[in-house]
């Protein structure tokens, strides 16, 4: 089994594995292991195996690393102009959070190439943040080739 | 009495892994004398191989036919790989929802199947696979739902492959022909699902909508008689590995009444959720939820949990874990024992019944 040692950088990969309940979550965490930097890719050797644990609004924001009314909670919120996120970004990031997703929780930085329209993600760069990653083209364009290689798999 | 289990009999291994399925099942003798073994979902990689090690000392078996990850939620899939990279559990096929989800385990499942250049089928309804007596059909999930993955309008449950494991008394095909022939007595009927397992990984009401549609009670009466050739429900069963570990969403009471199981089976581990309604909090379990635990109470059917939830609620004991071994010898009655094992152990499996 995988494991991450204590000269890690503290990032973690985090996966909305199911919603069970209005006010409970199930998800996917892997710990980044050592000697790993360059997440721009997803790299699946870069984590450790994931574990799975239960989450409730009242607790969950521990998991991403955030505080009650921490500004980060407005920008990841969907729609942060709007009235609801105002008055309520916890609650909203809380309804907003659907199976499928990934995010990467940390201390990252992310750099836009000049050239191309990839992004290059860092860790043990930056400040923590909370970024979701499986929107981004070269990471979703890199899971459906992934399930493509399977699917074409023969003996 | 105690009955030595056969090489031709069906057994269904559901394994105490907590939270979550590992089910081996023990197929009988194939057309090539072969005794094979069918893995659907595993929680715990290493508890199925300890597992599968005691096994081949009580039943040898030649090999695995089939590892089928149900839906790749976490609880399902989380010990596959291990399977797929260990030459002993290397599968001849790798059965899939078509459900893609992006948790690592699931990416690294993927990538070891590529690897390995194992075969990968997307399974739907209506698939049907066939060793010895043994007919295994898919009941879920079904074209409809499967069209409808990329809208993201169907949740990841109700992708769930259910599967019905029909053990016949004789060739799976030539036993379908005959059964109903002249024949409209509703004994017959109830009959039918004697030898029948259902297996209902995490399937919810979107699915049993679809799977209750594409498998109707079709039943033959003399104003029908030109119209319809079979009495047949072919939802029938003795045995029911209940759906989704008895969520308050798993178990629709009309299913479970066409269903009528003799038994029902919770893979599980209880877990209490609180929700909050017009001011009022209502905190309840979960895994089997209570409007399940009736529904089951409804339905008439004996349970077995594996984690003794549902004895100690229902029958006021003490919480007796352990995991739970279904044998059905071809077109017989099953009997059903339940070991003893906690999550961490490896109980042995058993030589008779």
């Amino acid at each position: 089994m995988k494991e991450p040692t204590g000269e890690c950088v503290r990032v973690r990969r985090i996966t909305i594995d199911e919603r069970l309940d209005e006010g409970l979550l199930k998800i996917a965490v892997a710990d980044l292991l050592p000697g790993h930097a360059d997440l721009s890719n997803d790299p699946l050797d870069a984590w450790s195996d994931e574990r799975l644990e239960l989450i409730n609004r009242e607790d969950y924001m521990c998991s991403f690393g955030l505080s009650k009314g921490d500004p980060l909670l407005g920008v990841l919120v969907d729609e942060p102009a709007s009235e609801s996120a105002e008055r309520d970004p916890e609650g909203t990031f809380w309804r907003s959070l659907e199976e499928g997703q990934v995010y990467l929780v940390g201390e990252i930085a992310v750099e836009e190439a000049e050239s191309t329209s990839s992004i290059g993600i860092f860790a043990g760069r930056g400040e923590h943040t909370v970024l979701r990653i499986d929107r981004i083209e070269d990471i979703k364009k890199k899971h459906e080739e992934l399930y493509s290689k399977a699917l074409l798999s023969r003996s | 009495m105690t009955t030595t289990i056969q090489q031709t009999d069906l057994v269904v291994h559901i394994l105490n892994v907590g939270f979550g399925d590992a089910i081996l099942v023990e197929l009988p003798t194939d057309l090539q004398g072969r005794n094979m073994i069918g893995i659907v979902d595993c929680n715990n990689g290493s508890k199925m191989v300890d597992y599968l090690t005691k096994l081949k000392g009580v039943r040898d078996f030649d090999g695995v036919a089939f590892i089928c990850a149900t839906h790749p939620h976490l609880d399902h899939v989380r010990g596959i790989e291990k399977l797929l990279k260990s030459d002993q559990t290397r599968p001849e096929e790798f059965w899939d929802s078509g459900f893609r989800h992006k948790t690592k385990t699931y990416l690294d499942i993927l990538s070891t199947i590529h690897d390995r250049g194992i075969k990968m089928r997307r399974i739907s309804s209506g698939m049907e696979a066939y060793f010895g007596t043994l007919r295994i059909t898919a009941l879920g999930p079904s074209v409809a739902l499967r069209n409808r993955y990329a809208t993201y309008g169907i949740d990841m449950n109700n992708a769930s492959i259910v599967l019905r494991l029909e053990n016949c008394k004789e060739d799976a095909v030539l036993v379908e022909s005959v059964r109903y022939r002249d024949r409209d007595d509703p004994e017959v009927l109830r009959q039918a699902g004697d030898s029948v397992v259902i297996l209902g990984a995490d399937a919810e009401f979107d699915s049993w909508s679809q799977v209750t549609q594409e498998y109707p009670h079709v039943e033959r009466t003399s104003k029908h008689d030109p119209l319809v050739k079979k009495a047949v429900n072919l939802l029938n069963c003795s045995v029911l590995k209940v759906s989704h570990h008895g969520s308050m969403h798993s178990a629709p009471l009309d299913v479970y009444e066409r269903m009528s199981p003799t038994w029902a089976i919770l893979s599980s581990k209880q877990a209490t959720s609180s929700v909050t309604h017009h001011g009022t909090t209502l905190t309840r379990p979960l895994y089997p939820h209570p409007v399940t635990i009736e529904t089951l109470r409804e339905s008439g059917s004996k349970v077995l949990s594996t984690d003794g939830y549902y004895e100690s609620v229902v029958g006021g004991g003490p919480e007796l874990t352990g995991s739970v071994v279904v044998v059905v010898p071809p077109g017989g009655k099953p009997s059903v024992i339940k070991l003893s094992d906690d999550t961490a152990a490896v109980p042995d499996p058993p030589a008779e019944v």
